[in-house]
This record gives C-alpha cells, structure tokens and sequence, in this order.
C-alpha cells in the first residue's frame, strides 16, 4: 500500500531541562523522546499511540519543526529538516501541516475565520490575485464542508466540531502532502469525533495525503489507521500494520492497552493486569523502560534496553517477543 | 465583520448605558476635552496673548463673590488673566502631555514586552532587570534630575519653549515598565497556545506573529492601564510644575496655575488654587473611574451582578 518513506526519524532524542533555581547544582531533565526511531511512508495514516506523557505529541512537535531534538535526525523526502534555517525550511512548510488538539486554542481569536484562512496562501503564494485567493478558500470552505458564511465570523462563534473543520481547511490551504493530526478529536464530543474523522479520511483519499495521526484512543486507532506505532515513556514499543497489531500484540506493553478497551461482550476484565504506575520521565528506568510494570521481565531486560528489531513484518523492541507472541 | 462588530459595539454600548457612573465620567472627560481642543473659540480670553491682559484686572475673585466682576467667571489670577480661559487652556496642556507621554509609554514598553515574552531567556532576562532597574528609581526622581539638569544646562528660556516635549519625554520614558511587565505577562500565556504554534507551522516569521497574532490578543489590558496611566502622566505633570519643573507660568498646565496661586492662598485670593485643583481631581477621577468600568467590560471573569 506504500511507496516510500516520506518521513524517517533516526534515534530522536528529546531532553527538556526542568525550570530549577539557577543556583541548584542538579540540572535535572524531562526525557521526552529516548531514541525513537520510524518511517512514515507516502499515503500511509500512520498513528501513534500511547498514554499520557508518552512523548507522542514531542514527537509530532519536532517533525513539525516546533521543537528541535536534541540528538539524533528527521528527514523528509530525504532532507534533512531538523536544524534547517527558517528561511530553507518554508519550502517544506508548504508541504507539511498540523492540525492541532485543542480546537479552542488553535483559532486567533481575533481573527475572522476568512483571514485565518486566507493567511497561509497570502503567505506562500504571494503571487496569486485577491480573487485567486478567495477561490481558493472558497473551494477548500466547500470541500471540508463549511458553510461560505463562516468566513466573517469569528472563532468564538463556533463550536468545537467546527473549528476542528477550520483547522482543518487552515492545514489544507496550502496543498499540503502530509499533516500531522495531533489528538484532533480528543477534545470533542464523542457524537463529533466520527464527523471530524470521516473528514480526515475523505480528504485524505481526495488529496492523497500521508498523515501522522496521534491519539490514545485505540478504538480511533483501529478505524483510521494504516500503520500503528506503540510508544511508551519515550520509546517506541512496537510498530505494526493495524490489523496485525490488533489481532496479535507482540510487546506486553502493547497487550495491556488493547486489554485495556473496553468490550461490550466481554463479562468481566479478564485483563492482563500490570501493576504499577508510569515511572517517572525525568529518570526512566535503566534497560527496557517497561521492565519495572513487565510481567515478562528477566535480568537481560533490566539490564540491556531491547532495540527496535524485524518480527514477522512488524517491529518489536523487546527481548522475549518470541514467547509472547505465541503465547 | 460588520455584524459581529454591530454585536459587540452594541454589547459594548449596552454595559455603558446601564452604568451610571461610566456614563457621567464619560460625559465629565468629554467636556473637559471638547472644552479644551475648543479653548481658542469659546474661552472669553487669550491668556497667551498679553494684548488681551491688563494688569488691573488682577485678584478679580470668581462672580459669585462679592466684588466679581461678569466678565471674569473664576475671577483673575495675580496677572490679571481670566481663570476660565486659563483652566481651558491648562488643560488642553495637561490632556496634551498625558496622551502622548503615554502614548509614549505604551511605544517603548509594548515593543519591549512583547520582545521580552516572546524571546524569553537571556533577552527577557535584560529588559526585565532593566525594567526593575527604572522601577526603583520613582517616576518624580527621575523627572526631577533630568529637568533640572536640562534647566541648568540650557538655560530657562529654551526650557520654556521646550517645556512640552521634555514633560512627554520624561514622563514617556519614567513609566515604560508599566507597559512592559503587563504585555510580558500576557505574552508569556499567550505563546503557549496553539494559535502560535499553528502561525508557526505556516513559516510566519516572529515579528509577524508578535504583533500580528499576540499582540492583538493582549489589546484589552493595554486599554485598561492606558487609561490609569494616562491619569498617572496628569499627576505627574502637575506635581513637576507643581515643583517649578513643569510648564512655565507664561504658559500654564493645571499643576502651574495650582502653584502661581498658592504663593496667594494666604492673602486671600484662594480662586487661583483651588479652582484649577477641583478641575485636575475631577479630570482625574472621570479617567479613573472610566478606566475601572473598561476593565470590567474587557474582562469577562467580572461580570457584575447588574
């Protein structure tokens, strides 16, 4: 189903330094991304999943650009992107886009829904005309169904389902190839999650475009996506097409979330129970970052942090994904 | 666009009209404003023009008393200048150097605030020192040295002339970190939300989104300390002439005339103090009070109980 990869995070580390008196010794730090490593492919809705604090939305922020890693590379179409001047990165601008989690922050209040709309293009396309423009906007109002007399109006006139629509037609206005969908539903009402979902499906198979699609709802996950990735306190656990991930979960990290969705025709929570809570990010646990909550765990996992290794098409960052699995 | 601004000039309108208090200190500022830019066409005299003083005519008191004359409402200061037309006059000066020393003000301390919030780091770490800096010397200390030293320096004659320029100057300059903090603050809130991060996202550069994106969205507290600062550059302009700093009594602000008649207040002849006082204290508080109901109005979070 995919060409080749659009997008290739190699071994991204994100640290954030913790506000500290400036006379503290320590200079203690969030550690946000731990070498997360993956490939997005063009056409591909690839999602991320993983509770809060996982580091997923950091992730999404640094392919954006919003944030810069502290180690290790992000390449689109083969070039390298992190660490590029602004004035080399607008190109890539254009082709990549965000749609953002909370859809009440992510309008300019002050701004009528035309003009936040018509910025980008007047932006990039400094060429087209005032009526080229309008056009445009106005195909793009159509196209993610919006009404043409939204646009003299202002964000706070509108409810959360459709501003997502405007963040939406704002991510789109410059023809982008891939978006990046930060929780986009997550912050809407259950009844408006379907509608915004729908939406980014059609526009996907209308445009083409190549999303990463974070979220920590599986059922999401399962009804959107192409590609699955796993994280977990940093780390990606486990990357996988989505029906293989859903039918057979190799990671144990992986087995807790899906025992975690709740089933209409499951009696009672015959669930893999993991105790424990998520360490803490500003000292993740030495070795494989899930042993301390591992119902699996040997010495080799609380000594030696598993890397991301091939396994029955999938990838699997753990040591005894073998026995799991068949199990 | 022009529903919604119809939709909000009219929620607007509505809060001022069910407020007592804002409409009379509106109307109290609007009289004293009209009455100052028309001072040249509906004051009785000039006072600048000493071809229209006579001397004789001094110490008149006001018409109410028993030796006022009608052509002198507030009678006449120690020159001989009728007080109506110099209250009119004084404070078109006094409204003068309050709006641009504020405007001033807001000029350095918004630029400075929003540079500070949005850089944050080292930058804001400079302005912000910076600003704690000029807040400890007071406002009065400052103006102070600085118009001495120009008085002493360049002689009294070209200050006079240049009286104006150096109260806003001063005044403007004294009173930045005001601004400053306030902008920093709400810069500092709003950055963090995605908004900014989406114009990042469109490759906007940082001065397009500091002052096409943030500085919008911090408007209404700039509004709000914009009124009490301007009644603040008032008090100031008056305490400095009040102190023989400010306008030159050839010339004079509300503060000026309230210091040529206290050398009088004495003798008898109180209408040279006291009538321009009356007007600075109810010029000031119709700008306070004003300033409090807009507050109100910008900041949901105090809707009254009405």
């Amino acid at each position: 189903m995919t060409g080749e990869a659009l997008v290739r995070v190699d071994g991204v580390h994100k640290h954030f330094p913790v506000p500290v008196s400036f006379l503290s010794r320590e200079k203690p730090v969030v550690h946000a991304l731990n070498g997360v490593s993956l490939e997005i492919a063009r056409g591909e809705a690839f999602c991320v999943v993983g509770e809060s604090g996982c580091g997923k939305t950091t992730l999404g922020r640094a392919i954006m650009g919003l944030i810069g890693p502290t180690r290790g590379s992000i390449s689109y179409d083969d070039t390298r992107i992190d660490a590029l001047p602004e004035d080399k990165m607008l190109a890539f601008r254009r082709r990549m886009q965000m749609v953002f989690q909370n859809p009440y922050a992510s309008l300019n209040p002050r701004m009528t829904v035309r003009r936040t709309l018509e910025e980008p293009l007047r932006f990039h396309r400094p060429d087209m005309t005032d009526g080229e423009v309008r056009d445009h906007v106005e195909s793009v109002m159509r196209s993610v169904g919006m009404d043409l007399a939204w646009g003299s109006r202002y964000p706070h006139e509108f409810s959360g389902g459709q501003r997502q629509r405007i963040s939406i037609a704002r991510a789109l206005m410059v023809d982008p190839e891939f978006i990046v969908a930060d929780e986009p539903v997550s912050a809407l009402d259950v009844s408006v999650q379907a509608q915004v979902l729908n939406l980014l499906m059609t526009v996907r198979k209308e445009r083409g475009l190549t999303y990463l699609f974070i979220t920590h709802d599986l059922s999401v996950v399962e009804h959107f996506g192409t590609q699955v990735a796993v994280m977990y306190l940093g780390v990606v656990c486990e990357i996988a097409p989505t029906a293989d991930l859903f039918a057979a979960p190799r990671h144990p990290y992986t087995r807790l979330l899906l025992s975690a969705i709740p089933k209409l025709d499951r009696k009672t929570f015959e669930a893999v129970r993991i105790p424990g809570e998520l360490p803490s990010p500003l000292d993740p646990p030495p070795g494989c970052v899930f042993h301390t909550r591992c119902p699996h765990a040997t010495d080799l996992c609380r000594r030696e942090r598993p890397e991301l290794r091939s396994l029955a098409g999938r990838s699997v960052a753990c040591h005894h994904a073998e026995e799991i699995g068949a199990g | 666009m022009s529903a919604v601004r119809a939709a909000l000039q009219s929620n607007f309108v509505y809060r001022f009209l069910g407020d007592p208090v804002a409409m009379v200190s509106a109307g109290v500022l609007l009289l004293f404003v009209l009455g100052a830019a028309l001072a040249p066409w509906i004051a009785p005299q000039n006072p600048y023009d000493p071809l229209q003083i006579d001397i004789m005519d001094s110490e008149i008191p006001p018409v109410w008393q028993a030796e006022g004359e009608a052509r002198f409402v507030f009678g006449t200061d120690a020159q001989g200048r009728d007080m109506l037309s110099t209250i009119l006059y004084g404070t078109g000066i006094s409204l003068t150097i309050g709006v641009f020393a504020v405007l001033l003000q807001g000029l350095i301390g918004v630029t400075i605030g929003l540079i500070s919030g949005y850089y944050g780091g080292r930058v804001d770490g400079f302005f912000m020192r910076l600003a704690d800096i000029q807040l400890s010397f007071s406002t009065l200390m400052v103006a102070i040295i600085v118009l001495a030293v120009f008085q002493a320096a360049f002689g009294v004659g070209l200050y006079e002339e240049l009286a104006i320029i150096m109260l806003i100057l001063v005044i403007g300059i004294a009173e930045w970190p005001q601004y400053a903090r306030t902008v920093r603050a709400n810069v500092l809130a709003e950055k963090e939300k995605e908004y900014v991060d989406a114009a990042r996202v469109i490759g906007l550069s940082r001065l397009r989104i500091m002052f096409r994106h943030i500085l919008p969205n911090t408007l209404s507290p700039i509004l709000v300390i914009s009124t009490v600062q301007v009644a603040n550059a008032i008090v100031a302009e008056a305490a400095l002439s009040f102190l023989g700093l400010g306008m030159p009594v050839t010339k004079p602000s509300l503060g000026s005339l309230i210091r040529a008649g206290f050398e009088f207040i004495f003798s008898g002849t109180w209408w040279i103090t006291i009538i321009p006082s009356i007007v600075l204290i109810v010029l000031i508080l119709a700008i306070n009070l004003l300033g409090d109901w807009l507050r109100d109005v910008l900041n949901p979070r105090l809707y009254k109980e009405t």
